[in-house]
């Protein structure tokens, strides 16, 4: 046979001559998968794509009919309620149930008089209760429902509280009973017509342990209610009564008892409608509010979804426009925090091909995570909404040519989970005693990435750079701090009460302290930190004026800071004795920063040295001098005006500040000579003298002062004298001596175009630069 | 040398490995202070409030005034003491215009409040309970200040803080190994995996030589 072995060599790895070979490319191979992973292994941002519709059916064969609202339900399916109208053309209460199939279980229609359902929670017992409206033929009041896990009904109660009324929603107590809150009219007496929000707490058979009315001279609506774990209340609705004009949406806190604690209002100058709220993890909450344009109230609205403290104080808002006629709109949030919000346009009735859904993700701080359009082929109508998970249940009624019997449910699944059989109503992404701390941005809602989250006080690692947080694991219940730091950013400390699994949000504000020039540690360094004020003298009128210059002018202060830094600081040679010298990276020794908070700012002319902004010291701790500058002075200065320079301090460390105006030469160099270095006046005058040892610039003897140097005598140390002030009066004369000549910058040469420290005074300058941070000169 | 360059190269492997996992991490800050909010008023220092927080103290020890603080231990032991500046007292420059606007002068004036609201920023040291603040004049103590209360609130808050929870006697410190989570712990899982293959790659490499 021939030999078919092609003769050129085999390249295999199976030789020994070739093992070296083979091993380098698997090396390389291996060493460049290694410095491609970081990129490869990065998850993808930016928003998901939802997969789609997985079914949207309408439930009964009626005249009329639509759903109201929505719930998940415990397996796995879903359960809505809402309103149908038979053929007897009397509207009726209807609650509806499916798999997670689609497949209807059952569905209940009320009786005469049970006019709708509004809301309906699962309970503990598989059953579900409902809330909305009924009626006696005369009036009309707040409906509950018990219904079994069958669709039969145990009990149901009405209300009349006034001439009409209805329920808007429920939850259900810890203590097993129920909380409604609704509204009714014709409640304050015959011939009231004004409508006020209703809460009312009954016990577990539905009967009434307490109830309470929100009241005010025009209409007023509750529409949602939580329950808190002090086992208070929180309601959202709408106010004409109360607010700055115009419905407003509002947030009351009540205890258990049902008595009112704070309450605040969310709006403007348009109608504003309360549509959801939920509580997060920290506390606060996210109220979701539709305002429309009292002009063009069909085509301009926006909905707003508000973060607030947990006193409803707003933190911040994330705006979302409402499409153009749109005919429904509805908010939900998951049990982990997370929301979405449902709008739906087209469903007209007269669009044969059905009308648009969309539907936009939250997380649970109320920014977007994604959006999605979906074609409803039932013309859907949106009225409610509720999410588990990744999928959501939309509700309302049918509007497309071939629906319109009864409620329509679309069901949406993001594709994250198995479409079809629903998942349970807890949150998949944190398993039990896990807490995921997401950090984001006060200011604009972004996510922040690589924030330092600690536990207790203790590192816990860093928020992630795809989705700005962290899986704090196995956390025991109870309470905890969440402290998170970041560059930039103002530490902030929330604490947390972990029941189970939960997501945290932390807002991160920047920073009030700014850095402008950061050599090292603030232990090392002589830290100055800059403050603006919000006043100025004139001088002529003899009075403190306000003054915008700096605070409606961050940038003009942030540039006058750069010139007094560059100028005199970091100038400082020039202004210091060459015979003595100053350690040749002095300026690396300092630290330079400014301080801003938009809401509190210095006033220079607050006594002598001025107050600094509330909180200033928790702000920046570490500042060893801090410097509140001042634009100028008005006017004609003369020597009866208010000082122009003041020191709090003789020499740096805690609570040692000055004040100086911006273009006051070298007046920034003699204030932080008493400030920072602890140099005394060398002019006469009322001021303060001490021998301020070691180094100091000013002594109690002249044999002192001679003796401070070999260089130094007698002759030429003088006593502190200066002629009289004004005429008539004595000539000044103290008992301590002084070295350094005039021009001095701590002498008249303050007002010298050649005024520069002395030997003694750049001693002692050297002896602090020397010193700072335990720095001993080489 | 073809040993030597493997065991470069795989140093370099578990350099490139572990960068990314480590040097990514911003330092850990755990440096604490007290901001104490007092005022003097007739002599007389009153608390106001007393406050631990995380941050950075000021540096202490290069001011002159007439009162002497003393930090202490539990047991009244010294741990620091300095100097610190009157707050009634403020120094006050201003300019005088003489005879015409060329000559300038400057005068002082003492400022002096009977009353003053002041704070003071003190670092943190382990086992650290007391300040007392003493008048150098008369060497009156003016007020002691202790600062068990804060210590504690702030234990309560961060209990896991490596610098206040009491050590009776001699702990080893031992850094706390922790896992990263998320993307980092997959990288690092397989990271490892990899530094396994090419050591088992070597392994094999000089069994078979």
């Amino acid at each position: 046979m021939a030999d078919n072995t092609p003769d050129f060599p085999v390249r295999g790895c199976g030789s020994h001559r070739n093992r070296f070979s083979c091993a380098r490319i698997l090396f390389v191979l291996i060493l460049v998968s290694l410095i491609l992973y970081p990129v490869l292994a990065a998850p993808s941002a930016g928003p998901e794509n939802m997969s789609g519709i997985v079914w949207e059916k309408t439930f009964g064969q009626h005249i009329q009919g639509s759903g109201h609202a929505v719930i998940m339900t415990n397996n796995g399916g879903v359960a809505a309620t809402g309103e149908v109208l038979g053929a007897d053309g009397i509207p009726r209460l209807s609650v509806v149930t499916a798999d997670g199939n689609g497949n209807l279980l059952w569905e209940y229609v009320g009786g005469e008089g049970t006019y709708e359902g509004n809301s309906l929670m699962q309970t503990p017992d598989g059953g579900f209760i409902v809330a909305g409206s009924s009626g006696d033929g005369v009036r009309t009041g707040v409906l509950l429902l018990k219904l079994d896990s069958g669709g039969r009904i145990e009990w149901n109660r009405t209300f009349l509280a006034g001439t009409s009324g209805q329920a808007d929603a429920i939850r259900i107590t810890s203590d097993g009973g129920y909380v409604i809150a609704g509204s009714v009219q014709g409640d304050s007496g015959p011939g009231s017509s004004n409508w006020d929000g209703y809460i009312l707490k009954t016990d577990d058979q539905g009967i009434e342990e307490w109830s309470r009315f929100f009241k005010g001279v025009k209409n007023d609506y509750c529409t949602a209610i939580e329950q808190t774990p002090d086992d208070g209340f929180i309601v959202e609705g709408t106010t004409d009564s109360y607010g700055t004009g115009g419905n407003e949406t509002f947030l009351v806190q009540l205890n258990a008892h049902g008595d009112e604690g704070w309450f605040t209002t969310f709006g403007g100058q348009g109608y504003d409608r309360g549509i959801g709220f939920s509580r997060m993890a920290d506390g606060g909450f996210t109220v979701a509010t539709l305002s429309c344009n009292p002009s063009d109230a069909a085509t301009n609205c926006t909905l707003g979804v508000i973060r607030t403290d947990s006193r409803g104080n707003e933190l911040g808002r994330t705006v979302i426009p409402v499409p153009r006629g749109a005919d429904g709109t509805a908010f939900a949030t998951s049990a982990g925090g997370s929301g979405a919000i449902a709008f739906s346009t087209g469903g007209d009735g007269s669009n044969q091909t059905g009308g648009e859904v969309l539907l936009t993700v939250l997380d649970d701080t109320g920014a977007i995570l994604s959006s999605g359009s979906y074609l409803s082929p039932d013309g859907l109508a949106v009225s409610g909404i509720a999410v588990a998970g990744d999928n959501y249940a939309i509700t309302g009624s049918g509007t497309g040519a071939s629906a319109g019997h009864g409620p329509v449910i679309m069901l949406i699944g993001t594709g994250r989970e198995t479409p079809g059989l629903l998942a349970p109503t807890q949150p998949a992404e944190t398993g039990p005693g896990d807490l995921r701390v997401t950090v984001r941005e006060a200011d604009t809602g972004e996510i922040a990435t690589d924030a330092l989250v600690y536990l207790d006080g203790s590192a816990a690692g860093l928020t992630s750079e795809s989705e700005g947080n962290i899986l704090l694991q196995h956390v025991s219940e109870g309470g905890h701090s969440i402290r998170v730091t970041r560059d930039g950013f103002a530490e902030t400390t929330k604490t947390v009460d972990i029941e189970g699994n939960q997501n945290l949000t932390v807002f991160l504000s920047p920073s009030k302290v700014i850095p402008v020039i950061v050599n090292g540690p603030p232990e090392g360094k002589i830290d100055v930190v800059f403050v603006a004020s919000k006043t100025q003298y004139d001088c002529t009128n003899q009075e403190k004026v306000a003054t915008d210059t700096y605070t409606a002018n961050r940038t003009l202060f942030q540039q006058d800071v750069s010139n007094l830094i560059s100028d005199n600081y970091l100038s400082l040679d020039q202004y210091t004795s060459g015979q003595i010298g100053l350690p040749s990276d002095y300026k690396d020794r300092f630290n330079f920063y400014y301080y801003w908070d938009k809401d509190n700012f210095a006033d220079a002319f607050d006594g002598c040295a001025g107050t600094l902004p509330d909180h200033f010291w928790e702000n920046a701790p570490f500042a060893d001098v801090v410097i509140i500058v001042y634009p100028t002075y008005t006017g004609l200065y003369s020597g009866t005006c208010q000082p122009d320079g003041c020191a709090s301090g003789l020499g740096l460390g805690t609570h040692s500040w000055v004040k100086i105006p911006a273009d006051g030469g070298k007046l920034i160099l003699h204030e932080s000579g008493h400030a920072i270095f602890g140099l005394i006046d060398a002019y006469c005058g009322d001021t303060y003298y001490t021998e301020d040892d070691p180094f100091p610039n000013v002594w109690s003897t002249g044999a002192a002062c001679s003796k401070a140097s070999t260089s130094w005598n007698t002759s030429t140390c003088k006593q502190i004298t200066g002629p009289a002030l004004s005429p008539g009066s004595a000539s000044c004369s103290k008992q301590f001596w002084e070295y350094d000549p005039e021009p001095n910058i701590m002498g008249v040469g303050v007002y010298s175009y050649f005024g520069k420290f002395g030997e003694a005074e750049t001693t002692r300058i050297d002896y602090i630069f020397n010193n700072i941070g335990g720095v001993k000169k080489a | 040398m073809k040993l030597r360059s493997l065991v470069i190269g795989c140093l370099l492997i578990c350099l490139l490995l572990v960068g990314p996992v480590c040097g990514a991490y911003p330092s850990e800050d755990y440096s604490k202070v007290l901001v104490l909010h007092l005022n003097i008023s007739n002599g007389t220092v009153n608390e106001q409030s007393v406050e631990m927080q995380y941050g950075h103290p000021p540096s202490l020890g290069f001011q002159t005034g007439d009162i002497h603080g003393i930090l202490k231990t539990s047991e009244g032991k010294v741990i620091n003491e300095f100097d610190l500046w009157d707050p009634r007292y403020q120094l006050g420059d201003g300019v005088v215009i003489s005879d015409n606007s060329t000559n300038l002068s400057i005068i002082g004036a003492v400022n002096y409040s009977d009353t003053a609201d002041f704070t003071l920023v003190m670092p943190y040291y382990a086992d650290q309970m007391t300040l007392d603040l003493t008048d150098k004049r008369t060497g009156s103590l003016l007020k002691t200040v202790n600062f068990s209360s804060a210590i504690g609130r702030f234990r309560a808050t961060y209990p896991d803080d490596p610098g206040v929870n009491p050590s009776p006697g001699f702990r080893l410190q031992i850094p706390e190994i922790r896992l990263p989570s998320g993307d980092t712990l997959a990288y690092l899982v397989i990271g490892c995996g990899l530094i396994t293959l090419v050591i088992m790659m070597i392994i094999v490499m000089f069994r078979k030589k």
